[in-house]
């Protein structure tokens, strides 16, 4: 049976649109409270080969498809420095500092983003 | 016989035209720039939603196949990371829609069957991201937004339809 067309939306389409409306915004709510970044995932050829935390500055080197890519977490924020790929597109994203950013290194198959740590305890009191 | 031969043609004419129809859509929404890649019209699904109202679901099902390979060949990336993507959300939202199919006419019309088509549209391509291990986090962060995207161009979409078909309030 094809939809019923009717140019004013009926109850039920305005029960659906307000219902996944609040899930969309809890949803935000929910990723914004979870999402001071703590730590960089590195991907290299599918795989994570590191998490670092932001806490510590440092350079690290990763091997991609194509070659050595050299990644710089300095002042809680992380970067790729250095690439191989063509088009160098991760590398002009420079500097990545809120939650859930990421760059991607297509060719040379290496990824960062930013992600929040995994809270292993609701609280630690005695 | 010669009459429901007639009849079969003129089916399979306007399911054509719909695809036709959804080619010029989607090659249209192909040449607004968006700030983000995961953000589309959806234009190019309202042909589906016309063919079925005005023909039936297999209809649909067939505008909603065709037109993604008929424009993927029209844009140069049939069988490439973006046509994938495509097709998967748009099989999620056939298959949304064919269970949607279950909601009472009596409260819901034409613009919750639009919503759900985009929605699931998105999650669909974000679904088929989520298999090729692109970062999670990622997904995660934008999947809000891109869903209340979606649903803004769902009402959108079913109000053009409306307009379209020439629906009287």
């Amino acid at each position: 049976m094809p939809p019923r067309l009717s140019l004013r939306p009926l109850s039920g389409d305005y029960l659906l649109l307000i219902v996944l409306a609040l899930a969309c915004l809890l949803g935000m709510v929910y990723l914004h409270q979870h999402a001071a970044p703590t730590e960089v995932e590195i991907r290299a050829r599918g795989k994570t080969v590191a998490i670092l935390p932001l806490k510590f500055d440092r350079q690290i080197e990763v091997v991609g498809a194509l070659g050595v890519s050299v990644i710089e977490i300095k002042n809680r924020r992380v970067r790729i420095a250095q690439d191989p790929s063509p088009r160098q597109l991760c590398v002009q994203q420079a500097w990545l500092e809120h939650a859930h950013e990421a760059a991607l290194c297509l060719p040379n198959q290496i990824s960062i983003a930013l992600i929040g740590a995994p809270q292993n305890y609701d609280s630690l009191t005695f | 016989m010669t009459a429901s031969l007639f009849k079969a043609a003129a089916r399979e004419q306007i399911l054509a035209r719909l695809a036709a129809l959804g080619v010029v859509l989607s090659l249209l929404e192909a040449s607004f720039p968006m700030p983000l890649p995961g953000l589309k019209l959806g234009l190019g699904n309202m042909a589906t939603l016309i063919a079925w109202v005005l023909l039936d679901f297999r209809a649909a099902i067939w505008v909603g196949i065709l037109r993604i390979f008929a424009s993927a060949l029209f844009l140069g990336h049939i069988f490439t990371i973006g046509f994938m993507l495509s097709l998967a959300g748009g099989i999620a939202s056939l298959a949304l829609l064919s269970l949607a199919q279950i909601l009472p006419r009596k409260y819901f019309s034409l613009y919750s069957f639009s919503i759900l088509s985009a929605l699931a549209h998105i999650l669909g391509q974000m679904f088929c991201l989520w298999i090729w291990q692109f970062p999670v986090s990622l997904l995660a962060w934008m999947l809000p937004f891109l869903c209340l995207f979606a649903l803004l161009t769902g009402v959108i979409n079913a109000y053009l339809i409306l307009k379209i078909l020439g629906t009287k309030p």
